[in-house]
């Protein structure tokens, strides 16, 4: 009889366990025992998600069954706060989509008692990744949340492949939801076949910067995407011109040449060269150049500009000529604001021509740690004045930051100033800010507005 | 009420399924005469369609290139050959309950995969078994009961339950396996029960169930009331054990797979989808011998000289004209090659139900066992040797006495002929609501059906939006051990300020369906057990598509 080794056996006996779960494969990837889950659970109620984050890195677990587990006891959790919760995003980020919707539609649905912030933090990522005639229908019912019209409006235009139906449809979304129109920079379209993009960049142009109105922010942006096309279009647009009143000189000289000057570095020797030239043939549009050549950032191009101008001649107006020697010696005026004292003034004197953006927008690129300073002293020393209060909600919208809304609430619990308080609403209700401060004062101000963004009913 | 077609019992094993139907023309028939264990139609490994097969080997095989599954002998054919690993699965049954899934690629075109849950792979299983009744009745089949390992907890209970709604079945009930093969026992199954089975006292008797991939142990004082039915107090039960015929099998392979590589070569030389496809074949060769091993010490088991000549030559290709050949297999050697299993592992629940009924093997009047691994020679031995000669040990039919004891239990929930098992009912769950992060108690388990009461919802804290109205259901206040029920998100018509209650009124009716009010927001809201599916949900899974079989 043949002896037994029983170790040997022993030995076998696991590398034919560990080859009949890798016959599965992933199988073995999304295999869970009951006994493991409950380790999760058990993690999951104690909030230590710490615990699951590493599991993930260290592949302890797949994604997939990370999320799943999860996200079907995440009634377990407790409310933590947003960023520990987030912690978790990098493990739905990686569990495939297919997958991840089927999972995360439980809780997008309120079919789990899920924490707030989980909920946040899955709908991004949850909308992402549905249909496109989801998104569709929920642009056309609408949405509670912003942050999802946005998603279902990028992923709906990115899904339209002419350009003609891309605009119509952009143009309805922007008038059905102005927000969604300040809100989103840009409309990529560079999904678009090139002549798609031709002539969407010239419908852009035609319909929206030489309209009647002052152009949105989104069309001038996605315009400038477009970079020398959009230049050369609007150059075109002033050979054989001579209007000298035409109110889309300035609008496309600052909004569009400027700013493509400043963004496209690498054709800026042939802009230069187009501008000089244009310079030259167009006499009637050479104020409105000079005043253009202040919008460019880079000083080296100004000043060529500038130079290349002064040879071909600069119009005889002082004006032309303080700009001339302003560029060419590169002491263009900034605003300076060191103290509270110097922001007021310069509130004072931009609030009556409704500059108050022009402000905010100096007063932001201050450092961080001062300008928190600057805001909180702001509040408590010009808080009650009304113009200090628009500015304030400029900055904001701009800043677009529930940190200093908090702030801002803050101040306004103590004095509570009813004017203050519906600038302030509005404000909330346009952004749809989310934190507990912001929280609490909805629902003791507005409970209606409180009730649609934070419930879930 | 209306009558099903048929009363029947389901035994959805980790290896085989069977099941069994009373049929009973006239109310006077004797339903132990109407009791059989029916077909299960399936392909079978020469792909011919089998109509005559009551074992239904518990594989699932994924065609979804033609939206097509295969379930039974040839599934467990192609699992065996090795040559689908990624269409082919067995063993759902330890998985259910969990979170656990599987990818399933297609064949033409792997990149595009499907994943399936463990319900819907035990669905599959028992739509299977629904719609070939369906066809040798010609009639709808909605009703069944379908037994467990006792040691399931609530949520691999739940996850049976929804694979069978799943399946297509409309009232199902769940039934644990040792007191279906009791139940089977008790109503003479096995033939005439002995007549010291009971004592008015009661006796405890022992049920050793091990199956495919299960193995568990209770401990039931059974006594027998006025009415000649069977009291059944459950003094212990063993935790959830997870080994059974498939580790028997792989100790068989491994002995297989050492020798091979003795004499040959390894294996590990080759590539790991030729290794993977090599071990599949030997396991399944290694059932094969297993079952023809274990039917010739039986026969010899009275001869010891005869078993002691006992040889059996094993041969077999594992692949590629590569073959196994001429390795002995003995009594001792089986014995040998079993001891890990034998000595180690399949007395511990016996000695842990035990420990924890606090009783002496001595108390111990009979033992049951049961399932599919029960008539195996190294476990008969193993349990005779621990309880030693005095205490009897009785087998119970090990391939269909479970599935007809659920028939029976089916059948008791219309009738009154045959002889009843009273358990004496686990405690069930308290139910829970949560609030704020806390779970409060909302409804005691101590409470009747038809009954109604009011919870006060005090509000946590100011800011709430709206009332979250979800309930569990658990036995302690441990999270981490309840279950979800249902609930919904209410929302509230004004500002609540913390420490506010808000009243909800709730009604437990007689299918321990719970109905609320919350008078003050307007809002009525029916919580069942959460996780039956809806019938939309029934419709629109993605397993409706596929064709079985």
């Amino acid at each position: 009889m043949p002896e037994i080794n029983k170790l040997l056996i022993f030995k076998t006996v696991e590398r034919i366990g560990e080859s009949l779960n890798r016959r599965f494969e992933k199988d073995a990837d999304l295999y869970i025992s009951n006994q493991e889950i409950q380790k999760i659970k058990n993690v999951l109620r104690t909030s230590n998600l710490t615990v699951i984050v590493n599991w993930f890195q260290h592949k302890k677990y797949s994604p997939e069954i990370l999320t799943k587990v999860i996200l079907r006891n995440a009634w377990l959790m407790k409310p933590i706060h947003y960023k520990k919760m987030n912690a978790l995003k990098p493990i739905f980020e990686s569990c495939k989509p297919k997958l991840f919707l089927e999972i995360a539609e439980e809780i997008i649905e309120n079919k789990i008692d899920a924490p707030f912030d989980l909920k946040r933090i899955l709908e991004p990522l949850y909308y992402r990744n549905i249909p496109v005639e989801k998104c569709e229908k929920i642009l056309e019912d609408g949405h509670n949340d912003f942050t999802i019209l946005k998603i279902c409006f990028h992923r709906t235009i990115r899904d339209i492949s002419s350009s003609n139906e891309l605009y119509r449809r952009a143009k309805e979304y922007f008038r059905r939801y102005p927000k969604l129109q300040e809100n989103i920079g840009a409309i990529d379209v560079t999904h678009l076949e090139e002549n798609q993009q031709a002539e969407f960049v010239k419908t852009i142009f035609i319909d929206e910067i030489l309209s009647f109105e002052e152009p949105q922010q989104v069309w001038l942006n996605t315009f400038n995407r477009f970079g020398k096309t959009a230049f050369d279009l609007a150059i075109a647009y002033f050979i054989n011109y001579s209007e000298f009143k035409d109110p889309n000189q300035k609008k496309i000289i600052n909004g569009v040449i400027a700013r493509t000057v400043n963004t496209e570095k690498a054709n800026r020797d042939y802009f230069v060269r187009t501008l000089v030239i244009l310079y030259r043939k167009n006499p009637v549009i050479r104020f409105s150049l000079i005043f253009g050549v202040r919008r460019i950032h880079d000083p080296h191009i100004a000043k060529k500009l500038i130079q290349e101008f002064q040879a071909i001649g600069i119009p005889d107006v002082s004006v032309m000529y303080e700009i001339r020697d302003e560029i060419l010696s590169g002491t263009k005026n900034e605003l300076i604001i060191e103290s509270v004292e110097d922001i007021y003034d310069e509130i004072r004197t931009n609030s009556a021509n409704n500059h108050l953006r022009y402000v905010s927008q100096i007063f932001n690129q201050k450092d961080r740690n001062n300008f928190r300073e600057l805001f909180k002293t702001l509040l408590s020393e010009y808080g009650d004045e009304e113009i200090v209060q628009d500015f304030i909600i400029e900055v904001l919208r701009r800043q677009n930051s529930s940190y200093y809304l908090n702030i801002a609430l803050d101040y306004w619990n103590e004095g509570q100033d009813e004017a203050f308080k519906r600038k302030l609403l509005n404000l909330i209700k346009a952004r749809q800010f989310r934190s507990e401060a912001v929280r609490t004062f909805l629902c003791e101000h507005d409970f209606q507005l409180h009730s649609k963004i934070y419930g879930r009913a | 009420m209306a009558l099903p077609p048929f009363f029947c019992g389901i035994d959805l094993g980790t290896t085989n399924s069977t099941v069994s139907i009373i049929r009973t023309e006239r109310r006077r028939d004797e339903p132990m005469d109407n009791l059989e264990t029916r077909p299960i139609h399936q392909y079978d490994e020469d792909f011919h369609f089998d109509i005559n097969s009551k074992v239904l080997p518990s594989c699932i095989y994924f065609d979804l290139d033609n939206n097509r599954v295969y379930t039974g002998k040839y599934a467990k054919k192609m699992y065996a050959s090795g040559d689908r690993p990624m269409q082919t699965i067995r063993s759902v049954k330890t998985r259910i309950g969990g979170e656990s899934l599987v990818e399933i690629p297609k064949i033409g075109n792997p990149a595009e995969v499907e994943y399936f849950d463990m319900v819907q792979c035990s669905a599959l299983l028992i739509k299977t078994i629904r719609e070939s009744l369906q066809k040798q009745f010609n009639q709808d089949v909605e009703e069944a009961f379908i037994t467990v390992p006792a040691a399931f907890n609530t949520d691999e209970r739940q996850a049976t339950i929804n694979a069978a709604f799943l399946s297509g079945f409309k009232k199902v009930g769940i039934l644990d396996e040792p007191t279906a093969a009791l139940l089977y026992y008790i109503n003479g199954g096995e033939g005439d029960l002995s007549d010291d089975f009971m004592s008015d006292e009661g006796e405890y008797k022992l049920v050793y169930d091990i199956g495919g991939g299960t193995l568990d142990v209770s401990i039931a004082k059974v006594s027998e009331d006025d009415e000649g039915d069977v009291e059944i107090d459950i003094a212990a039960r063993s935790p959830r054990m997870d080994l059974g015929g498939d580790d028997f099998d792989q100790y068989l392979a491994a002995y297989f797979l050492s020798e091979f590589e003795k004499s040959r070569e390894s294996i590990e030389e080759r590539s790991k989808e030729d290794q993977c496809r090599i071990i599949a074949r030997i396991v399944s060769q290694a059932e094969n011998y297993k079952i023809e091993m274990n039917k010739a010490i039986k026969q010899r088991l009275g001869d010891p000289k005869k078993l002691k000549r006992l040889k059996k030559y094993v041969n077999f290709e594992i692949i590629n004209n590569m073959y196994i050949q001429d390795i002995v297999i003995t009594k001792k050697i089986s014995d040998e090659i079993f001891s890990g299993l034998v000595n180690g592992k399949i007395l511990k629940p016996v000695e842990k139900s035990l420990k924890d009924s606090k009783l002496d093997k001595s108390q111990i009047s009979e033992v049951l066992i049961t399932g599919g691994m029960s008539n195996f020679y190294a476990v008969e031995e193993a349990l005779r040797r621990f309880f030693g000669s005095n205490i009897r040990l009785i087998q119970i039919d090990s391939v269909t006495s479970v599935s007809k004891g659920a028939a029976i239990h089916h059948y008791n929930n219309y009738y009154e002929k045959l002889r009843k098992i009273k358990l004496k009912d686990r405690m069930a769950d308290d139910i829970f609501i949560k609030v704020g992060n806390e779970f409060k108690m909302f409804i005691q388990r101590t409470t009747k059906p038809d009954t109604n009461g009011i919870f006060k919802y005090t509000i946590p804290e100011d800011g709430f939006a709206d009332l979250s109205v979800f309930l569990y259901s658990g036995t302690e206040n441990k999270p981490e051990d309840f279950k979800v029920l249902d609930g919904k998100f209410v929302p509230l018509n004004r500002r609540y300020k913390k420490s506010e209650t808000i009243d909800i009124k709730w009604t437990l009716n007689k299918n321990k369906i719970i109905s609320i009010e919350i008078a003050e927001l307007g809002k009525k809201l029916t919580i069942q057990k959460n996780q039956y599916y809806t019938p939309d949900e029934i419709g629109e899974n993605f397993i409706q598509k596929l064709k079985i079989n």
